[in-house]
């Protein structure tokens, strides 16, 4: 019994062994995913609200919906981008 | 039409109804109920509206008003739109209609309409800067407790225990004076008294309540625990509030942002408040805070008489509510051809036209007769009708004495200045004008045909020097061009503003190279690039180069022409391009678009996280719930499989925590995501 315990338990540590450093790896490719996502989504707001401050052909007006529905579109790309990473991180660990 | 003659709007008198918030306070509201009629004024009012039982309904009407008054009040403090807010605003004044109390009816009503008079003032600026001969203006009470009256472009201030019904007289319906044989136009000595404590109580009132901050101010002065409960404030929040609102009434006078044109007048319906014996059937006209009652069979109702079609001229007979603004003339008069070129609107007040929408001018009536001597248009000395500059003239001399209660300085026998308000009597062979600082300043500032020619002439803008400006303007290099060869044409389009506020635009880093770009072109000892560039004073700078031609020839001191046009050149800078784009900008950071854009952030941030634990979820699916899987496949077989299994973790986290202290905390957190999936994995795995 001891023996097999230790079997076991060899195998359980080489288990983790080895998809310790792909699990940890992916969790940070994740965590970078999101950051990246969320500092491009900020970006393209203030890029985009000096883009509209700047274009005078724009009417004050109009400033607020444009820059909501600029944005929206930019979120809906940047959303699926990041689908693409996702997959594409899957695909990659998947392989391995 | 008599000034103060009747109670104004505001004072209302709910009878037996009526419930002293004093003795609300103490807990026994039925003692507070009079059977005799008193009349209220409008704030005491409010708090009794706030904290009376029977009116409890309209708590949260209360607020949500409360809440919106406060996000146009910052709003307009950050130079933002308030429209969305005014949209609210009108929807909520749509429901008005179905509150019962007549009383609360009456008082949020007259709240929205305060509160959208300021917004107009907010949205039409225009209104503050009258051409020419636009017509006379009064401005609010200014901090020094007097009241500026502009007359054709011509200030004249007066303290305002000053202001009395000689002052509104030339308000009054001249048309109907007539008629009148003059009754009507001259108040009595009684309503002189009552309009001066009026303008008294309203200047008052405005300090202490600064900028449509009088449901708050009055709850706070009052400190109704119960009224700032109801409204979900706390005292810390009306000081707040109060601070923040007296620098916006402060901002705002400083702006001449609260002008109002004498003859724009605020017309409220009649108010018939149940029970009522005190507010009849009269229409109360607004004008600078003294409100004039007109009994209703007064009025004429407004007819029309469009001629000329086919020249789209309109012309308004008899029109009673006159204001500066075509279009809400156009609005009393259905039928109208679309975009008339012209209105001339003949109301009791004058004539006054409109072209494409925009006021023009105004003339008095000419029906004035001898009898009509005294009157501010009539020549005090002959009795006939004056021109309307000689009005004028006639009407500024009547300020032309130094006010006795004010210090004065006499420089060169020409120039009075009060240096209490800075105001300034200046006379010369011909003539004698009033300034007040405003009134100097703009015409300071105003920029001639001649002053733009010198700053064409004397800037001489080298291509370096406008491109540092256009970059500072904000305008992309790829657009430069475009102005590059005409910036000067391109300042003279602009409007007047604040140098030291343009100078202040420039980068620092960008001081530099207007330095590297002077000290080449105009020899500047580099001495100056010495130091922190932030302590370089830039105009001077500017300065300097400027009296070193670039030719090597020293330019005169021409502090009127030349300097005066750099300063206008500075002023163009920051009003036209750098006002609009502020302007542009606090657009796009509005409260609302903020409150947006949060949405916006953490809905992204909600779906990407949920994407990446998917994945993550997925990952360890495929590797460690197939890996488990097989030792679930080769440990279900053994009777102590928990206790090898608890064994091999035990070893296992044992390991991680003696030898691999730094990855455990890696390791936990890993297993604290793995959560559910891999524990489960497991149980499930184990349980087969």
């Amino acid at each position: 019994m001891p023996q097999e315990n230790n079997n076991i338990e060899q195998q359980i540590i080489d288990i983790f062994n080895k998809n310790e450093p792909m699990l940890l790896s992916s969790a940070k490719e994740v965590g970078k995913i999101k950051e990246k996502v969320l500092a491009d989504f900020k970006k393209a707001q203030i890029d985009i609200k000096e883009a509209l401050v700047k274009d005078e052909t724009i009417d004050e007006e109009d400033l607020e919906d444009i820059y909501i529905k600029s944005l929206e579109e930019v979120k809906k790309q940047i959303e699926y981008n990041a689908k693409l990473e996702f997959s594409a991180l899957i695909e990659k660990y998947s392989k391995n | 039409m008599t000034l103060g003659s009747t109670p104004r709007n505001g004072h209302l008198n709910v009878g037996a109804k009526l419930i002293d918030p004093n003795k609300l306070l103490d807990g026994d509201p039925s003692r507070g109920i009079k059977s005799a009629p008193k009349v209220f004024d409008a704030a005491d009012f409010d708090d009794r509206f706030l904290v009376n039982p029977p009116v409890k309904e309209g708590v949260n009407v209360l607020k949500d008003f409360d809440l919106l008054s406060e996000e146009i009040s910052q709003t307009f403090s950050s130079n933002g739109d308030v429209s969305s807010a005014v949209s609210r605003l009108d929807s909520m004044a749509a429901s008005f209609g179905d509150i019962k109390d007549p009383a609360k009816k009456a008082f949020l009503e007259k709240e929205y309409s305060s509160i959208k008079r300021e917004v107009n003032n907010y949205l039409n600026p225009k209104n503050t800067e009258k051409p020419a001969n636009s017509g006379i203006h009064v401005e609010y009470p200014q901090e020094d407790n007097s009241v500026i009256i502009e007359n054709n472009g011509i200030d004249t201030e007066k303290p305002v225990e000053e202001i009395n019904s000689d002052n509104v007289e030339i308000y009054t319906n001249q048309e109907n004076d007539v008629e009148n044989n003059n009754e009507g136009i001259k108040a009595e000595e009684s309503d002189e008294e009552i309009g001066e404590q009026r303008i008294k109580e309203f200047n008052e009132r405005k300090k202490q309540t600064g900028f449509m901050g009088k449901i708050y101010n009055t709850a706070f002065k009052q400190q109704n625990a119960a009224a700032l409960d109801a409204l979900g404030k706390t005292m810390s929040d009306m000081e707040k509030f109060n601070k923040l609102n007296g620098n916006n009434a402060k901002d705002l006078e400083n702006q001449n942002e609260e002008t109002i044109v004498v003859n724009s007048v605020e017309v409220v319906t009649p108010t018939n408040v149940e029970g009522s014996a005190v507010v009849e059937n009269n229409v109360i006209d607004s004008i600078n805070g003294v409100e004039i009652v007109t009994p209703v069979e007064e009025i004429v109702t407004p007819t029309t008489g469009v001629i000329n079609q086919e020249n789209s001229v309109v012309i308004l007979e008899n029109t009673i509510t006159g204001n500066e603004n075509g279009a809400s003339v156009l609005e009393q008069i259905p039928n109208l051809p679309i975009d008339p070129k012209a209105i001339i609107d003949k109301s009791p007040f004058g004539v006054r036209k409109y072209k494409n929408g925009d006021f023009v001018s105004e003339k008095p009536i000419q029906s004035k007769t001898q009898e009509n001597e005294g009157m501010s248009d009539v020549d005090r000395n002959t009795g006939s009708y004056i021109s309307e500059e000689d009005f004028v003239n006639d009407h500024v001399a009547d300020y032309e004495k130094p006010k006795p209660r004010t210090r004065t300085r006499r420089d060169n026998g020409q120039v009075f200045e009060n240096v209490n308000t800075g105001s300034r009597i200046v006379s010369d062979n011909e003539n004698v004008r009033v300034e007040t600082v405003n009134n100097r300043r703009r015409q300071e500032s105003r920029i001639t045909e001649e002053t733009l020619e010198e700053v064409k002439d004397n800037l001489n803008l080298s291509e370096e020097e406008k491109d540092i400006i256009l970059e500072n303007l904000g305008i992309p290099e790829k657009d430069r061009d475009n102005y590059t060869d005409s910036i000067e044409e391109y300042l003279m389009k602009m409007t007047e503003g604040d140098r030291e506020f343009a100078l202040k635009q420039i980068p620092e880093d960008r001081k530099l190279d207007i330095l590297d770009t002077l000290s080449e072109e105009d020899g500047i000892s580099l001495d100056i690039l010495k130091g922190d560039p932030k302590d370089v004073n830039i105009e001077d700078v500017i300065k300097k180069a400027r009296l070193t031609s670039r030719r090597g020839e020293t330019r005169p001191k021409k502090k009127e022409g030349f300097w005066g046009g750099v300063e206008n050149f500075f002023d163009k800078i920051r009003s036209n391009s750098r006002e609009s784009l502020l302007r542009r900008e606090a657009r796009l950071e509005s409260p609302a678009l903020k409150r947006k854009l949060e949405e916006m952030n953490n809905d992204v941030e909600s779906k990407i996280g949920k994407l990446g634990n998917k994945s993550l979820n997925f990952l360890w699916d495929v590797t460690l719930g197939n890996t488990f899987r097989a030792i679930g496949d080769g440990i279900k077989s053994k009777k102590d499989w928990a206790g090898s299994i608890g064994e091999a973790v035990g070893s296992l986290i044992g390991r991680y925590l003696s030898n691999v202290g730094d990855i455990f905390e890696v390791v936990f957190g890993l297993v604290g995501v793995l959560g559910k999936k891999s524990w489960r994995g497991v149980r499930k795995l184990v349980a087969k």
